[in-house]
């Protein structure tokens, strides 16, 4: 139980230095804002109650907001997720089922459903965000390809998170 | 009544959902109406001090930009001092009182900034100890980089002009016509003029300044130059679109501008 908390804060503090202090200074497009900081929401564990998930997910979300001075956006984006999680998760059918799994994992459930995952949750997550960060619907096939563009290297960078930090994976 | 109670119960997740979207979205509509950012933002005191730590680590790789950007700072500023100048006996100039300084400058670093985002805003490392307050006008030695938006004791926010409700009252040097910049995303070196009549026989590389009328920036500091510009149908004003010459993305050291008869201004023109 305690390591489940330190491994959850560990990630929530590994995600939102990375998210603040490198990610956001990229400024490689307009068009490309990855954001890989939600993927600490998807990796919370499956057990957790519905309700606190969309409750982690919004206080998680305002100390993002707080460091970026986009003030309530990121806290309903990633309230967002939180409450689509299991819709997603029931959406989705895993290699192996979800008994007995604590959380989002390659080595469990296979590439292809790790990405389809991480990948649904992404989109949803900027669809939401970036169209509450314009605040309107001009422009709207503009935010579009944002939403789309970042959404593809999010993902990607999440895989790539995920890929050098997975603990031990099983020897065969 | 034990109904509802029951059916709370049953969908507890889903009015939290609301609830806490609820509580979010009012978050974002009141900092949209109120173009400003919200309490908790990159001026507190923890969020402030990360950047500032982290500026620290940064601060050497760009020293060659900025020492650039000094340089040409301080040739322009020479080239301004009286001694420079040869003196010309028939001009006969009106005096200025040295006691009574409308501007003062401070000189401030740029812990934090960003220039991809739709709303941007800058971090700075001084706030209302040094004499920074909400309004302020913000420098570099090129040109217009934003307006102070919120203080904290030892940092400030600034909103860019990289920001979608930034508005800076501008005019273009050559005719004297004011007008008004903003940003609508895109490019971080490109911005657009609105309130350009199609009479005004502008052309491309028109410099265009501060108005000096809205008493945040003084007159005739530098904003950009005129890029591009159409005259759309049915309409009477140009769409303009300048080079911003402040280069956004390698702010390292700017100026905020107090101006010390702002309030002064403000309240006369309040009570009109």
């Amino acid at each position: 139980m305690i390591n489940l908390v330190t491994n959850n804060l560990l990630r929530f503090l590994g995600l939102l230095l990375v998210q603040t202090l490198v990610l956001n200074n990229l400024g490689i497009s307009f068009y490309i804002n990855p954001y890989i900081f939600p993927f600490f929401v998807m990796a919370l564990p499956f057990q957790t109650p519905l309700w606190l998930t969309i409750v982690i997910g919004f206080f998680a979300g305002l100390t993002l907001d707080a460091f970026n001075n986009t003030m309530g956006m990121h806290a309903a984006a990633c309230a967002f997720i939180a409450f689509m999680r299991p819709v997603t998760l029931r959406l989705l059918t895993p290699r192996s089922s979800y008994e007995n799994a604590d959380q989002p994992r390659i080595h469990t459930f296979g590439l292809t459903w790790f990405i389809a995952f991480t990948g649904m949750l992404t989109l949803l997550h900027h669809l939401v965000y970036f169209y509450l960060e314009i605040f309107s619907f001009d422009n709207f096939f503009m935010t579009l390809s944002k939403v789309l563009l970042s959404a593809v290297v999010s993902t990607l960078l999440i895989l790539l998170a995920v890929m050098i930090f997975s603990p031990g994976r099983k020897r065969t | 009544m034990r109904n509802l109670i029951l059916f709370l119960i049953r969908y507890n997740a889903f009015f939290v959902f609301l609830l806490l979207e609820g509580v979010a979205l009012f978050f974002v509509i009141r900092n949209h109406n109120y173009h400003r950012a919200g309490f908790l933002n990159s001026a507190g005191l923890v969020t402030g001090n990360i950047y500032n730590t982290y500026f620290s680590f940064g601060e050497y790789l760009n020293l060659n930009t900025v020492n650039e950007q000094l340089m040409e700072e301080n040739a322009w500023l020479r080239e301004r001092q009286n001694y420079m100048l040869i003196p010309d006996s028939l001009n006969t100039e009106v005096l200025k009182d040295s006691l009574k300084i409308f501007y003062e400058f401070i000189p401030v670093k740029v812990i934090n900034y960003t220039t991809d985002k739709v709303s941007n805003y800058i971090t700075l490392n001084k706030g209302k100890n040094h004499g920074i307050d909400k309004d302020m006008g913000v420098i570099t030695g090129n040109g217009v980089v934003g307006i102070v938006s919120r203080v904290s004791n030892n940092f400030s926010t600034v909103m860019s002009v990289l920001h979608k409700n930034t508005r800076v009252s501008i005019k273009i040097k050559k005719f004297n016509y004011p007008g008004t910049l903003q940003w609508s995303g895109g490019s971080p070196a490109l911005a657009e003029l609105t309130g350009i009549p199609q009479h005004l026989p502008i052309a491309e590389g028109d410099t265009v300044v501060t108005s000096g009328f809205s008493a945040i920036f003084p007159e005739n500091i530098p904003v950009g130059v005129i890029q591009k510009f159409q005259s759309p149908p049915g309409s009477s004003f140009y769409e303009v679109t300048i080079k911003l010459l402040a280069d956004f993305e390698t702010l390292q050291y700017a100026y905020v501008i107090n101006n010390t008869l702002q309030d002064e201004q403000r309240e006369l023109e309040k009570t009109e």
